[in-house]
């Protein structure tokens, strides 16, 4: 029985308001990712979680108990910090037996979950290293270790990838999802890279100012995101958000008409969202319907694939396209793309939630 | 191009030993106090207003330090050859037990600060108390007030707690005088730890106190020796409060050096002497505690 539950949580220092009536529910072995801008309050809510910080208002439960009132000690909560925190005077070893020699466990145990552990992460040849002789990937994996030697109910980790270079970043990555599956060990995971939160995470909490925008897992808030700011935080490169009419069967942008979803809307305005990756070169009359016109204003190619930044009228576009179609694009040219009907989500101009009903 | 080449290893040559050369200089201009109070210390009474100035002492005598270390009574130093000499004369010249006081004082003093000061310097650097900013300058405010106007209402204190006189009441004062730098000091080098490490050890189980001791004090043992070198030679150079508070009972040696100036003249070379010799305890503590300074300034990186 280990699911965190948050119950209105708040907080703001110095009367500047930071959680905002936080209502979350982490289930038991799920791995949860807090995704959000830089000073959303991800950290606050993790460390209020943990017991770090004392919130203002709204309870924690963890297992079904409340811990307002712990101790941090006494909530058998592990967290992984951003700059790793090791005990710097101590070595790997001693700072993976930290904890429990403090709970008076008998030396021989220590020892065996000790080994343990370091034989999963591949420390045993660090034991006596300290902490400032081991790279910043041998680092972080004796900070995951603290935590997991002593089998906590919940861990908790504040961005543990963010000091790491792109390749180990996207190794580690792996190795916390198999770890996890391993051990489903209750767990919330703090990031503000999308592509962790949508590789790692059973479900992803997106946050700003503060608050919950959306919570669902990676399908539902890259497929259907809740509104304009979680379908623009979420997919590189960033969703084309642009504004237009519904007009009958089809959307009016910049004097283009743009096709609509099933179930959308005949009338009023829009905010039409649609992902550089759904829109397709027109290959003359496509079978899909209704190619748009538009002007090259630069390309940039990526490797497999050329992002295109086009005009429209007023407005720009974003498409990214295969290598070989795109290769043909040259600056001031004029071409014609189409929309998948299936993947366009509309918002509403002014609340910015989505429309569509699906 | 060659000769270019040539000619610039003697030009940086040349640049090197005017730097050199400059460095010493101002080396010099520091020292020569120094040596010319040892000087004065080495002369007879009659080669220390030479004039002029003499910079090498004519004739070196032990005279002074005979007479201040050992007692021998200033009177009998000139008949010293002949045998008669009165050990450990009692007068007012013999100022060695005045450095045992410098010694003992110093030392307590500065493991009290210390004590006291490591404990609050860790809750001003981590906890949050209501007043915490304010905090740290009522700490201070105690150092602001001239000493002159803090000694007069200690007198009254102390001689209420029957503290006049006393190395209890000498070693307190001094722990009291150091206590706000040593705050400071110390909170500067907790502050210089991550919280984040405090809070990875409560995570895990650790309370504050064995953070403290397991985690917090082992990291700064730089930091604890720099604040001891402080203390210590605060309280060896301390004079107006020893003269305040205390009378013939504790005596340390920069009261004692002031003795020496009396209405009727001045016993440089007793002074200097004096002074002279309670140069080498401080630098005896200095240098064993700088071991850990050094050791702990290189600790943070690798090895
Ligand atoms: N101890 C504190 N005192 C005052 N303000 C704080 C404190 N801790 C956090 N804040 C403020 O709270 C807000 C949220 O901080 P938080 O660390 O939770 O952000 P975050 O989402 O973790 O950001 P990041 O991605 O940069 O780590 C920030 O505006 C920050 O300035
Ligand atoms: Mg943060």
């Amino acid at each position: 029985m280990s699911q965190v539950i948050c119950r209105d949580i708040s907080k703001s220092y110095a009367h500047v308001g930071v959680l905002n009536r936080v209502n979350l529910e982490v289930h038991e072995g799920e791995f949860l990712v807090m995704l959000g801008p830089s000073g959303c309050g991800k950290s606050t809510l993790l460390r209020i979680i943990a017991g770090l910080e004392r919130q203002d208002g709204g309870s924690i439960r963890i297992g079904g108990r409340p811990v307002d009132d712990m101790h941090p000690r006494e909530r058998d909560v592990a967290m992984v910090f951003q700059n790793y925190a090791l005990y710097p005077l101590m070595s790997v070893y001693e700072n993976l037996a930290f904890s429990l020699k403090i709970r008076k466990l008998p030396a021989a145990n220590i020892d065996r979950r000790v080994r343990e552990v370091a034989g999963i992460l591949g420390l045993e040849q660090h034991f006596n290293h300290r902490p400032a002789q081991l790279s910043g990937g041998q680092r972080q994996r004796v900070a995951m270790g603290r935590a997991m030697v002593r089998n906590p109910r919940v861990f908790l980790f504040d961005e543990p990838l963010s000091n790491l270079d792109a390749r180990l970043r996207s190794k580690v990555r792996g190795e916390i999802k198999s770890l996890h599956l391993a051990l489903s060990t209750t767990t919330i995971y703090v990031t503000h890279d999308q592509i962790e939160a949508l590789t790692m995470g059973d479900r992803i909490m997106v946050m700003k100012n503060g608050g919950i925008e959306q919570i669902g897992t990676p399908d539902e808030v890259y497929l259907s995101p809740a509104n304009r700011y979680v379908a623009t935080f979420i997919g590189s490169p960033e969703i084309n958000i642009l504004a237009g009419v519904v007009d009958g069967d089809g959307c009016v942008i910049d004097g283009r008409k743009f096709p609509l979803p099933a179930g959308a809307p005949t009338a009023g305005k829009a905010l039409y969202g649609v992902r550089p990756h759904d829109l397709m070169l027109a290959a003359g009359a496509g079978e899909e319907s209704m190619p748009v016109a538009a002007t090259v204003e630069f390309t940039e190619p990526t490797g497999g694939a050329v992002i295109v930044h086009a005009a429209l009228g007023e407005q720009k576009i974003v498409l990214q396209i295969s290598h070989d179609d795109g290769r043909a694009l040259a600056p001031g040219d004029t071409f014609r793309f189409t929309v998948n009907p299936r993947k366009i989500h509309l918002f509403d101009p002014h609340t910015e939630r989505r429309i569509t009903a699906e | 191009m060659a000769t270019a080449q040539k000619t610039r290893p003697t030009w940086r040559a040349w640049q090197l030993s005017v730097r050199a050369a400059a460095a010493w200089a101002v080396v010099a201009v520091f020292m020569f106090p120094l040596y010319w109070w040892i000087s004065v210390s080495l002369r007879h009474d009659q080669d220390i207003f030479n004039k002029p100035p003499k910079l090498f002492t004519p004739e070196v005598t032990l005279k002074s330090y005979k007479v201040v270390l050992l007692g021998i009574s200033p009177s009998s130093t000139s008949i010293e050859k002949s045998g008669a000499v009165h050990w450990g004369e009692s007068s007012a010249t013999f100022a060695l037990p005045s450095l045992l006081d410098s010694v003992y004082i110093g030392v307590a003093s500065t493991l009290i600060t210390l004590a006291v000061s490591l404990l609050a310097a860790y809750a001003l650097s981590r906890m949050r108390f209501a007043g915490h900013h304010h905090f740290i300058f009522w700490v201070l405010s105690t150092r602001m007030l001239p000493p002159v106007a803090v000694a007069l209402p200690m007198f009254f204190l102390f001689r209420e707690f029957g503290l006049i006189d006393t190395y209890t009441g000498a070693i307190l004062i001094h722990a009291l005088m150091n206590f706000p730098l040593a705050v400071l000091l110390l909170k500067s080098f907790i502050d210089d730890i991550p919280r984040e490490i405090d809070e990875a050890a409560m995570l895990d189980g650790a309370s504050r106190i064995t953070v403290f001791t397991r985690l917090i004090l082992p990291s700064m043992r730089g930091g604890i020796a720099a604040a001891a070198v402080l203390c210590f030679v605060f309280s060896w150079t301390e004079f107006l409060f020893i003269l305040s508070l205390t009378q013939a009972g504790v005596n340390t040696v920069p009261v004692a050096a002031s003795t020496f100036v009396t209405s009727t003249g001045t016993a440089w070379g007793y002074m200097a002497a004096l002074t002279c010799a309670a140069v080498l305890p401080a630098f005896i503590f200095i240098v064993l505690v700088q071991k850990h300074l050094v050791r702990g300034l290189t600790l943070g990186s690798l090895k």
